[in-house]
């Protein structure tokens, strides 16, 4: 079954480096820039169904690079992840669609925030159009 | 103000007493913090006591074998603003659990975000906080759809409160574009925002009709084009929190 592909965004090599081991297991393929705009070149040829990206980067900003894609209709769950201090940015972000926040930097629940973002990036058409009532109610059922 | 948390235990099956003193005790403690934040605004002190009252629900919900037999029943008769940030506080966290949250931080996130999402409502008139929305005047609502931003902009001059948890107060109203403030769509919606919405709107139809949790579900799930606004899987998860884990298949 397909895990769905990964872009890890962060200007610190070290950090990326990090990441890509911790996640290899939960993607098929993690491709990485280290700003906004290598991350829009990667976007344009390539199918990503979840991004993990820090706030603060050079040439382009975490909040800039939500900012630009939900502009160009990308729906992609966004994660975001920052050090202390930097709330203000991040409910900048989330006014955009941010999928969920982690904080720098011991990345608290790397892991399974990783697995619901994908999870939410693969789902996201194949799921409009089914109808979950027959499913309600064979659970509805078993209730005493 | 003379309101008061009535509390009626009618119920035919058995339930655990211990428990459901516990649920009500809560559930009166969220009462009293709730009417002290209406009439002497938020502090420090309130933002504790919510802290530790969803601490002490997450124990109940997640870790109490008797919890489900005791809250599916229980039956709780009041000014419908003081229950219902309770009902919203332990429903998002039932439809949490059969998500597999586990995450102290994502936890904390959803009880605080629970508990105040309504906070922005106690700037309002007071007139608005006992219209239900479908009977407010054009004029009426646009300012009730205010109480997001309002709750948010209050929320936020607490560094204690989560920034996760200003997320759900700011989007617990939104529903997969057709809601507010800003009708966002369902994939930028915080997924934690999302079991909020849920939970309230279940806890609003349970606390208008007058009934039990458990008696409320059945017509709250048959409504179509209420569930139709929210995640499927959630939906799931919040009849699985009424399913006896024994029985689940």
């Amino acid at each position: 079954m397909s895990q769905g592909n990964l872009l890890i965004i962060d200007d610190e090599v070290l950090i990326v480096t990090n990441l890509k081991i911790t996640l290899e297991d939960q993607a098929d393929k993690i491709f990485v820039a280290y700003n906004g705009l290598e991350a829009l070149e990667i976007l344009k040829t390539n199918e990503i169904h979840c991004i993990i990206c820090d706030i603060n980067m050079p040439k382009m900003n975490g909040v800039e690079f939500i900012k630009r894609i939900r502009e160009d209709k990308i729906d992609i769950p966004l994660i975001f992840y920052t050090g202390h201090g930097n709330q203000e940015l991040m409910m900048e972000a989330a006014k955009y669609g941010a999928f969920d926040f982690l904080d720098k930097p011991n990345l608290e629940g790397l892991e399974d925030v990783v697995a619901a973002g994908l999870k939410a990036g693969l789902n996201k058409e194949s799921t409009d159009e089914r109808s979950f009532e027959s499913d309600y109610q064979k659970l509805l059922k078993e209730i005493d | 103000m003379n309101a008061k948390l009535v509390v009626d235990e009618v119920s035919t099956s058995y339930v655990s007493d211990s428990m459901r003193s516990q649920l009500l005790i809560e559930a009166q403690r969220t009462f009293e913090v709730i009417k002290k934040i209406q009439t002497s605004g938020m502090s420090p002190t309130e933002v504790d006591s919510i802290c530790n009252i969803g601490e002490k629900v997450f124990e109940l919900v997640y870790k109490s074998k008797d919890f489900l037999s005791a809250w599916k029943d229980i039956f709780l008769v009041d000014q419908i603003e003081y229950s219902h940030p309770f009902m919203t506080c332990v429903t998002s966290l039932m439809i949490a659990r059969k998500m597999d949250y586990q995450n102290p931080r994502t936890i904390k996130a959803i009880y605080i975000g629970a508990l105040i999402h309504d906070i922005g409502m106690l700037s309002l008139p007071n007139e608005l906080q006992t219209i239900p929305p479908e009977e407010m005047t054009s004029e009426q609502f646009a300012l009730y759809k205010t109480h997001p931003k309002r709750g948010l902009d209050m929320a936020s001059d607490f560094g204690s409160i989560p920034a996760a948890s200003l997320q759900i107060l700011l989007q617990h109203h939104e529903c997969n574009g057709r809601g507010f403030p800003n009708a966002t769509s369902s994939v930028k919606i915080y997924p934690l925002a999302k079991i909020v919405c849920l939970a309230e709107r279940f806890a609003r139809y349970t606390l208008t009709k007058k009934l039990t949790p458990v008696e409320a579900l059945r017509g709250f799930v048959s409504q179509k084009m209420e569930i139709l606004q929210h995640d499927p899987e959630m939906v799931k998860a919040l009849i699985k929190g009424f399913i006896k884990e024994k029985d689940l298949k």
